[in-house]
């Protein structure tokens, strides 16, 4: 396909895939062990879920801040590979998570930054997810003490 | 109000308000008021109080500028949370009213050439202003037990610590202060002088980017704009007076870009936040009661407070996220025993707001100073000081591994080891005085070398104030406006 009309599209396809594909791997590692609310099955489906919101997220982002957080996720994912042999998106768990430390405390490129960004995106999925609220047993909005009596202040 | 139906390509006004946030909407209010014919431009949505019930994540995507990501590039980057909505940071913020401190003002008096800036001068906006929007500190009886809990570890140390005057009316403590009152009592912009200035006549238009103001030698003409979201349309509005009230951050930008430069986006001042989390031996159902009734005092003339912070398992989770994947999930089984609080200091150095050649984009950044870092130490010793003489069992400073720590002697090795500033956590939620007084702008907020084109909104402090700035905003945007209606 590549060189047809349609070149352009199936390259920023492949890019995006691939960009899933180290984000998914971030999103697995990060996403803390023993969460209520999360196991088995629900875990993989949600780290699915987690990675394509976080990418719709920086999809809203401005062109020059995607742009940068994208070079700097393609940049992590071969750094690994000189670091621990092989990219990031295609180690297993605990080189992954190996290689999270090492690379927060690389000095030059701010990886530190970028697993900061990926670490709040994915705690804030996971504390926004219901079953995990529920889980842990969060009075909601809707139904705290608070707001009953503030609805029934107001009217 | 319109959002994204008709689009003419060209508007007429004669007072063109750029931004609806503290200071926006201060301007746009009275200029209304006064009989002016008035356009306000707002970059993002018209967000009604009744959506304000959704979950968090989605509306930090609906109400914050870049979904809450933006980040002030510095060693280490710190996080910076604008609002970019309707009302602007106004609907995310805990609405804390304080009133210019008078060593502030002082100091803008004497280091900025702005005589007439005096305390008296400011006092009849601050009286107007809380009567306007219901300030007051919160019933006692209705604070939350950390505040309760902070409140009583100051007291064993003998530090003072004040009531917190907050912008509501009737809250019902939903807790829900950083992304937008649900029930309408925090008294935002878009719930108080937004509703006044639609009453008198001005006209918002959202999802409104300002592109450019129009300049004829040292007049501004107008500005031309991008309106919509999908399928953006270009128009012009021609105005005889422009108010660029666009925040501390897109302010100068818009300026720079605009071709106006002298002084502008290098002196960005910061208030830096430190996120602690603690833990008590007993439930103490943080979701409960005001949040952030009350404040640590004693070190104000540092520029220092402490205080509780707004709770939630998002923030409590994002609070802990400097200690990696470790801790959360115990701390979150035992969220009923943890608070969230905050340690917020006046940054001793100035930021700037950059503009890269061909990015649309503001670049803020900030470094932090050896002052900063001494300072940053200091204030998370004795956040850890009142927060175990609180009775907290454990702690989670905003430094990066650092663990938990169980007592104030682990916390003092903790923050002395601290060498690599990077593992600092960083949050800020006030930026100011990126178009300052006294140097880009004159006296009235007359941004230098024009005759129409103004600054009203937290560019145009002289520096930063130290203590939550949206009173002293729109004390300051009222007393410009009363200077340029009564000229």
């Amino acid at each position: 396909m590549l060189g047809s009309a349609s070149g352009p599209v199936y390259i920023t396809e492949m890019f995006e895939a691939h960009l899933k594909k180290i984000t998914g791997g971030l999103v697995a590692s990060l996403i803390p062990k023993g969460v209520c609310g999360l196991d088995g099955n629900s875990r993989d489906a949600f780290q699915q879920q987690t990675s394509t919101a976080i990418f719709r997220r920086f999809e809203k982002l401005p062109t020059p801040t995607r742009i940068a957080i994208y070079v700097l996720t393609i940049l992590f994912n071969l750094f690994s590979l000189v670091v621990i042999g092989k990219t990031f998106s295609s180690a297993d768990d605990l080189a992954r998570t190996r290689f999270i430390r090492l690379a927060g405390k690389i000095p030059v490129i701010p990886f530190a930054d970028l697993i900061r960004l990926y670490r709040a995106l994915t705690f804030l999925a996971v504390y926004n997810a219901p079953t995990v609220r529920r889980a842990i047993n969060f009075p909601e909005l809707e139904t705290s003490d608070n707001l009953q009596h503030s609805t029934r202040q107001l009217g | 109000m319109t959002d994204e139906s008709y689009t003419p390509v060209q508007l007429d006004c004669q007072d063109l308000v750029i931004g609806s946030g503290a200071g926006g909407a201060t301007t746009a209010m009275q200029l209304a008021e006064s009989g002016r014919n008035v356009i306000v431009l707002e970059e993002g949505r018209h967000v009604e109080t009744e959506a304000f019930r959704d979950g968090i994540s989605n509306l930090m995507d609906l109400l914050f500028r870049d979904a809450g990501l933006t980040p002030i590039i510095g060693r280490p980057s710190i996080a910076f949370a604008e609002g970019k909505c309707l009302g602007g940071s106004t609907v995310i913020n805990g609405a804390l009213m304080w009133r210019t401190p008078n060593s502030v003002i002082a100091r803008w008096q004497s280091q900025y050439g702005l005589p007439d800036l005096s305390v008296e001068a400011l006092a009849p906006y601050f009286d107007m202003l809380e009567r306007d929007l219901s300030i007051s500190p919160q019933p006692e009886k209705n604070a939350n037990r950390q505040s309760w809990l902070l409140e009583k570890g100051a007291a064993s140390l003998g530090w003072e610590t004040r009531l917190t005057p907050r912008a509501q009316i009737n809250c019902q403590n939903t807790n829900r202060c950083p992304t937008g009152c649900p029930t309408g009592a925090k008294q935002s912009m878009l719930v108080s002088f937004i509703p006044r200035a639609v009453k008198a006549g001005a006209t918002f238009i959202c999802n409104a980017k300002a592109e450019k103001i129009l300049m004829s030698g040292g007049r501004a003409t107008g500005v031309q704009i991008l309106h919509g979201d999908d399928n953006p349309k270009n128009i012009s509005i021609r105005a005889e007076r422009v108010f660029v009230c666009c925040g501390p951050i897109q302010t100068p930008f818009l300026l720079k870009r605009s071709g106006i430069k002298e002084h502008v986006g290098k002196t960005l001042g910061l208030h830096l936040n430190l996120k602690i989390v603690a833990q008590f031996s007993e439930d103490i159902d943080p979701v409960k009661g005001t949040i952030m009734s009350t404040q640590i005092s004693e070190f104000a003339d540092q520029g220092l407070y402490i205080g509780g912070s707004n709770f939630d398992p998002i923030y409590l989770a994002l609070s802990l996220a400097p200690h990696g994947e470790d801790h959360v999930t115990q701390v979150m089984r035992e969220w009923r025993s943890s608070a969230v609080f905050v340690a917020q200091l006046r940054a001793s150095g100035t930021g700037r707001v950059r503009q890269i050649p061909f990015i649309d984009q503001a670049n803020p950044a900030y470094q932090v100073t050896a002052e900063d870092i001494h300072r940053i130490k200091l204030s998370l010793l004795r956040a850890a000081e009142a927060l175990f003489a609180s009775g907290a069992r454990r702690l989670f400073l905003p430094i990066a591994g650092s663990g938990p720590q169980y007592d104030l002697a682990a916390c003092d090795r903790t923050i002395e080891a601290l060498r690599d500033q990077k593992r600092l956590d960083l949050l800020s939620v006030h930026a100011m005085g990126s178009v300052p007084m006294g140097r880009a702008l004159n006296d009235g907020g007359r941004v230098v070398g024009t005759e129409n084109l103004y600054v009203n909104d937290a560019s145009m402090l002289p520096d930063a104030t130290g203590t939550n700035p949206q009173l002293t905003i729109m004390a300051m945007a009222m007393r410009n406006m009363d200077r340029i209606l009564n000229a």
